[in-house]
């Protein structure tokens, strides 16, 4: 797999200041880009957009809270949603269920305002678990890293990922229009 | 954009290397324009002229003529004088519908796929080939201009729209190919016309570019933040320019002209042309004056007509039409989900927001003064020449990161889009996704791709099929098929597909529906050659030699179903079509091979439904493969 955090040269780690990725992107791009060898051999322009290909994924990678820590998992062999995840508590899924229910409705009714209300409720409870999956990540750290210490930690992200989720689906798509 | 201290090895700015060409391949005019010595500019002619009619002529004996004569040409051949070619580039005769009417030229769809050609009337071209003619006239304008011989000026960076597709991209790249030059990247207006202002020198900014020209408006909403330029939004309307401000004076005038003397100036050809080039001319006395006069003579037909025009009826009579771009402009803005506050700049970029009534309608819309510093005409072409300057190493502090402004996917069997690279992506992206077979022994799946945001696929544009065959028999499912999407730094999509578990791999490259396959570029350049037109003869014999038995081997080997579950009438056409087509090893015409073709594979359509609807049935849920041909 892919390390993104090796190809754009950045600490492994949670917590990443968007600045500080973007000029990491940026640094490497001035190195990369395809245009940097406009003038040169087929062999040296293809492998630079291989490369800058691999630094754009990697940016995505690590642009977003919820897929950096899915990312950061994986590359510790602890991937999400690979076999049996019991972490999520029932409660956690009733109340995923009836939101999603609650959001469909608030689609339906193609009512502006209430959708913006919503969106900003779950993004609320979504940063409030990004917010705390940072302490885990201390933890994690803290424990050497040790499996054991992993099971809150994923409880978190799964249930992070769903609000995401559910987030995505209220979006109205703005179509680009030509 | 950002500066930032350059650790790169690997270019160095060389002023004696060969220049790159920025070329703006525009609707109604192009421009060349060159970075040399440390600045953009545009290159004219002997004349002074910057700008380049696009417009090409095809005498039937002699060379195609391209510009200002082509022009000159328009009035006694109007069958064979290509105007607005770009409007017809990279896109299929169902797109253009109303276009069609508008155009003084015949098209015609052409056979295979649902590329547009033009007719002639002697023949049949394609609108890469008329681009080329204008894109070779560039590089002879710079060829005499930079007195370098054409050899060292064969590399270029062109402009196209931001809302251009992959298809219209290609075809733009293949007309460079045509016209002999290589394009080092394609850049979008906006983002060209951004980098002539020099917005690249700010760390953040929200730009509008308004852009009307001759024949066409755009407005794009840009964002740039550290270098990166997104494409938030882009609207307009593709007949609503210049032009429209020249015919408004002429119906104004018209009118009156009838009203003095009774006659109907605009139905006699030759008149409307007067009229309209008097218009043109008082127009742009009007964006320096406050007024002009307005004089039409024709001793012939006994009018003389003489009228004074200032600014305020002008006003009135293009306020409708001025609107229209503001309208533009709102929905832009309302895409990009921003109020004209958001914006922090504002360009003008096209001949036509010289009219100073543009200009103050715009200025009033976005709360602020618009930036018209540069020749509007020049700054898409100085914009390309900056960024030719970038890939010689001459400007060492610049890069531009550009977003592909449209997702891109492949159909699946349910008709839904499953995506492999998400609009806003920086480009050069790549993706890969993993695919399998339906059914006992297929070898050969089909691949639709489609770009655009929709959900369903039929709701996107199609861009492609792809077909990937000589897979080893397996059973269902069993097949690894990858599909990688390579997204270039121009925004064109490679597409390969591999059979994995085999260890055969099979390879491809996509098709754009509309545009030309590495063999059509082939065949035309190899037409530009005199005697290459008998090899093509045989060769398409050949290819479609090839098809038949393809096709052959389907049918015979479905019969049996074809005999179990096809109406009569049906199965005996079928039957009939098979038998004709048996013995064609002896025919070398491609005409009537391509007839025997047709009337098989019409005849076996039903067959294929059959066997489609079979397939259907035996459709894994959630599976992704599109669809499935069995040869």
């Amino acid at each position: 797999m892919l390390d993104p955090f090796q190809l754009l040269n950045l600490p492994r780690g949670f917590e990443l200041d968007d600045c500080v990725l973007r000029g990491a992107l940026i640094k490497a791009s001035l190195l990369w880009h395809p245009d940097r060898f406009a003038l040169g051999s087929k062999e040296e322009r293809e492998k630079a957009e291989d490369h800058m290909a691999d630094l754009n994924q990697a940016f995505t990678m690590l642009s977003h809270p919820l897929q950096r820590a899915e990312t950061l998992l994986a590359l510790s062999g602890f991937a999400l949603g690979e076999g049996t995840d019991q972490t999520s508590s029932p409660t956690f899924l009733m109340e995923m269920m009836e939101l999603k229910e609650d959001a469909d409705d608030v689609l339906k009714s193609e009512d502006a305002d209430r959708i913006g209300q919503m969106r900003r409720r779950i993004q609320e409870d979504i940063d409030q678990r990004v917010e705390q999956l940072k302490n885990s990540f201390r933890a994690w750290k803290a424990a050497d890293y040790c499996p054991g210490t992993l099971t809150p930690l994923r409880a978190l992200l799964t249930e992070a990922v769903y609000l995401q989720r559910t987030l995505d689906g209220l979006q109205v798509t703005t179509l680009f229009q030509s | 954009m950002i500066e930032l201290p350059i650790y790169g090895q690997n270019f160095s700015a060389d002023e004696s290397a060969d220049p790159i060409l920025g070329i703006d391949l525009g609707t109604t005019h192009s421009l060349v324009a060159v970075f040399q010595h440390g600045e953009a500019r545009v290159l004219c002619n002997e004349d002074g002229e910057a700008l380049l009619p696009s417009v090409v002529s095809y005498p039937v004996d002699g060379a195609p003529v391209v510009g200002q004569a082509a022009i000159e040409r328009s009035r006694l051949d109007p069958k064979r004088t290509i105007f607005s070619a770009k409007r017809l580039i990279g896109r299929g005769l169902d797109d253009l519908a109303a276009e069609r009417a508008t155009l003084p030229y015949d098209l015609v769809e052409a056979e295979d796929r649902e590329m547009v050609k033009i007719d002639l009337g002697d023949r049949l071209i394609t609108p890469q080939e008329v681009s080329a003619q204008i894109l070779a006239a560039c590089r002879d304008r710079a060829v005499k201009q930079l007195k370098l011989p054409a050899e060292r000026l064969k590399r270029a960076v062109i402009t196209v729209p931001a809302y251009f597709d992959d298809a219209q991209r290609q075809a733009t790249r293949r007309a460079a190919q045509l016209a002999g030059l290589e394009v080092l990247r394609m850049v979008s207006e906006p983002t060209a016309a951004a980098l002539a202002y020099g917005l690249d020198k700010k760390d953040a900014a929200r730009v509008v570019i308004f852009d009307l020209g001759g024949g066409t408006f755009d407005v794009s909403v840009l964002e740039l933040q550290e270098g990166v330029f997104r494409v938030l939004a882009t609207s307009g309307d593709t007949h609503l320019g210049g032009d429209d401000f020249d015919r408004a004076i002429m119906v104004q005038v018209a009118a009156e002209i009838q009203q003095q003397s009774g006659i109907d100036v605009l139905a006699d050809p030759a008149a409307r042309i007067a009229l309209r080039l008097i218009a043109e001319k008082t127009k742009k006395a009007l964006s320096a004056s406050e007024s002009a006069e307005f004089v039409y003579h024709d001793p012939s037909a006994g009018i003389a007509f003489r009228k004074n025009i200032d600014w305020r009826m002008f006003q009135t009579w293009i306020t409708p039409l001025v609107q229209r771009t503001l309208n533009g402009c709102a929905l832009a803005l309302q895409d990009a989900g921003l109020a004209p506050e958001d914006i922090s700049d504002v360009l003008l970029v096209g001949g036509s927001t010289r009219v100073p009534l543009v200009k103050a309608a715009v200025a009033q819309f976005f709360n602020q003064p618009a930036s018209d510093e540069l020749d509007p005409d020049q700054v898409v072409a100085l914009g390309a020449a900056i960024q030719a300057g970038v890939l010689g190493g001459s400007v060492r502090n610049a890069l531009l990161l550009d977003v592909t402004p449209l997702s891109l996917g492949i159909a699946t069997a349910e008709g839904t889009v499953s995506k492999l690279i998400n609009r806003n992506s920086s480009i050069p992206a790549q993706a890969k996704e993993g695919f399998t077979t339906f059914v006992d022994g297929q070898s050969a799946v089909k691949f639709t791709i489609v770009q655009g945001e929709r959900e369903l696929a039929k709701d996107n544009r199609t861009l492609g099929e792809f077909i990937l065959s000589g897979i080893p028999p397996q059973p269902a499912g069993l097949p690894q098929i990858g599909v990688r999407f390579s997204l270039d730094a121009d925004g064109v999509l490679h597409v390969r597909a591999m059979e994995e578990r085999s260890g055969v791999a099979a390879e491809t490259v996509v098709t754009p529906k509309h545009g030309l396959t590495d063999e059509e570029v082939e065949t035309m350049l190899a037409d530009a050659w005199e005697n290459a037109e008998e090899d093509l003869v045989t060769r398409r014999a050949m290819d479609l030699r090839g098809q038949l038995k393809n096709v052959r081997h389907a049918v015979a080997k479905h019969m049996d179903i074809a005999r179990a579950r096809m109406d009569k009438a049906a199965l005996e056409r079928l039957q009939d079509a098979y038998e004709d087509s048996e013995d064609v090893d002896d025919i070398s015409d491609p005409n009537p091979l391509k007839g025997i073709l047709d009337e098989l594979e019409e005849a076996a359509n039903p067959l294929a439904e059959l066997l489609m609807n079979q397939v259907a049935t035996e459709t894994v849920r959630d599976r992704k493969v599109s669809d499935l041909i069995d040869e």
